[in-house]
């Protein structure tokens, strides 16, 4: 009886101490799904932190083609996002006459879980057409290809007798592939640029970091040039970022960290 | 021994377990894709660009010329790269921009710059080379336009088959071919309304 005396009140420090162990992690749940809800608000409460564009082919406008070797990257975005939890990305960009045309391929870096922001990614390739102001961006995954440190071989050209343009993608010296169908825009031919994007956060800590390498365009003739020719820093919405190439013709850009570099 | 509640609750577990191992080995084996494949598109598409800025000069850098104030006699005695229909109902008279003869000739275009009391801004494009009407009608198919909450096809006053599109923050348009010039009425999209908009473009499509 003793002995069963003492059983039963070990049976119940131990129902106490399970109580206890409970209402902890009750506790503990709350305040974790508290701290979520909040990282997943901030994640889709950052505006967008610009982009740099920096055109090549000594200022022309007549390129009938744009290819670049993009270096996939992960970026660190401080928890924000943007609509569709996007972080950044770096492109092949062929900007088109006025009144907002151009049309673009690339790489871009999302977040995996809105739970999770800032340790998983997801890289998808894209392409994207903007006319007059309207865009349409179309997504592919390619994980062979797309992830962090890789080089993706990228390019924008259009046919003989056509105004739609084609992207095709080349994954560590392969063969191109097609991504997706053509583009039909509104010119014959552009202005060859490079583009690093990113979203959030605004104000400084968001350096990104991006490498363009072996740029070329395609000449009126249809012939490619060989590199970017004289390159100029057309626009930069970033305070933190800046373009840099180190030679005229520039075969590379990449980007810097303020003081170094060009701001336009 | 476990009661029957224990045993239960045993097996639920052991489910999700076996589940979840299942679904990640299942993944593990699938190995990467040969060939990009294409995702869903985004619902809303951020921008990269800043909006199109609709005070500033619609050329840009593009080399060019501004005509003040430009009528229909005035307009008879101007040299232009396409030949220019004006708008009769817009209620305003508008500054013209023409690229400069040595720009490329997919780039040549005129620029009719409205500030309307009747519709605000309105940017008329009227360009020598543009979208094709293949790419016109496909701008207007549901789902193609993925920053817009309207995109739709329409039939002008004039007969023309136009696309009309409107996307918050960036611009209202309406597309259209008419005798070999492609046209864009474009306005900014927090004060050019779908209708307005159309307005505009049956307005032209008959002149």
């Amino acid at each position: 009886m003793v002995g069963s005396h003492h059983a039963t009140g070990g049976s119940r420090r131990t129902i106490r101490k399970s109580r206890v162990v409970l209402a902890f992690a009750l506790v503990f749940a709350t305040l974790l799904l508290m701290g979520l809800s909040f990282r997943v608000s901030a994640a889709y409460g950052c505006a967008e932190n610009g982009a740099i564009f920096w055109s090549g082919g000594d200022y022309t406008t007549n390129a009938r083609g744009n290819q670049q070797d993009l270096v996939v990257r992960a970026h660190v975005s401080g928890g924000c996002g943007h609509f569709n939890d996007l972080r950044a990305g770096g492109t092949v960009h062929m900007s088109g006459p006025p009144g907002d045309n151009l049309v673009e391929t690339g790489w871009r870096d999302y977040i995996a879980s809105c739970c999770d922001p800032d340790n998983d990614h997801v890289f998808l390739l894209f392409n994207e057409i903007i006319v007059s102001g309207q865009v349409s961006v179309f997504l592919y995954d390619d994980p062979a290809c797309t992830f962090s440190g890789n080089t993706v071989t990228m390019r924008l050209i259009r046919g003989t007798t056509t105004n739609v343009w084609v992207a095709h993608r080349k994954c560590n010296g392969g063969s191109w592939a097609q991504l997706g169908t053509g583009l039909g825009t509104n010119f014959w031919s552009a202005s060859p640029r490079v583009e690093t994007f990113r979203a959030g956060p605004s104000g400084g800590g968001g350096f990104i970091l991006d490498f363009h390498r072996n740029l070329d365009w395609k000449k009126p003739d249809n012939t490619w040039k060989g590199s970017f020719g004289t390159m100029h820093c057309e626009s930069d919405w970033m305070d933190d970022t800046r373009g840099k190439k180190p030679s005229d013709p520039a075969y590379e850009w990449r980007t810097v960290e303020p003081p170094d570099g060009v701001e336009c | 021994m476990p009661s029957t509640k224990h045993l239960r609750m045993l097996i639920v577990i052991g489910a999700l377990v076996s589940a979840v191992v299942g679904l990640v080995t299942l993944r593990a084996h699938a190995g990467p894709s040969p060939e990009p494949s294409i995702v869903n598109n985004p619902a809303l598409e951020v921008f990269d660009i800043p909006a199109y800025d609709f005070d500033a000069n619609p050329l840009g850098d593009v080399p060019g010329a501004k005509v003040s104030s430009v009528t229909e006699p005035i307009l008879l005695t101007t040299e232009t790269p396409v030949p220019v229909v004006l708008p009769k109902t817009v209620g305003a008279i508008p500054d013209m921009y023409i690229t400069d003869p040595s720009v490329q000739a997919d780039w040549q275009l005129v620029v009719l710059n409205y500030k309307s009391s009747a519709y605000g801004q309105v940017q008329i494009f009227e360009r020598a080379e543009g979208l094709t009407q293949e790419g016109i009608d496909q701008w207007a198919e549901p789902g193609y336009c993925t920053s817009c909450t309207f995109a739709e096809s329409v039939v002008l006053a004039g007969g023309q088959r136009a696309a009309v599109l409107g996307t918050p923050g960036s611009t209202t348009v309406v597309h259209w071919i008419q005798k070999g010039v492609q046209i864009d009425v474009m306005g900014p999209f927090s004060t050019l309304s779908r209708d307005d908009a159309v307005a505009v473009a049956n307005d032209l499509s008959v002149q």
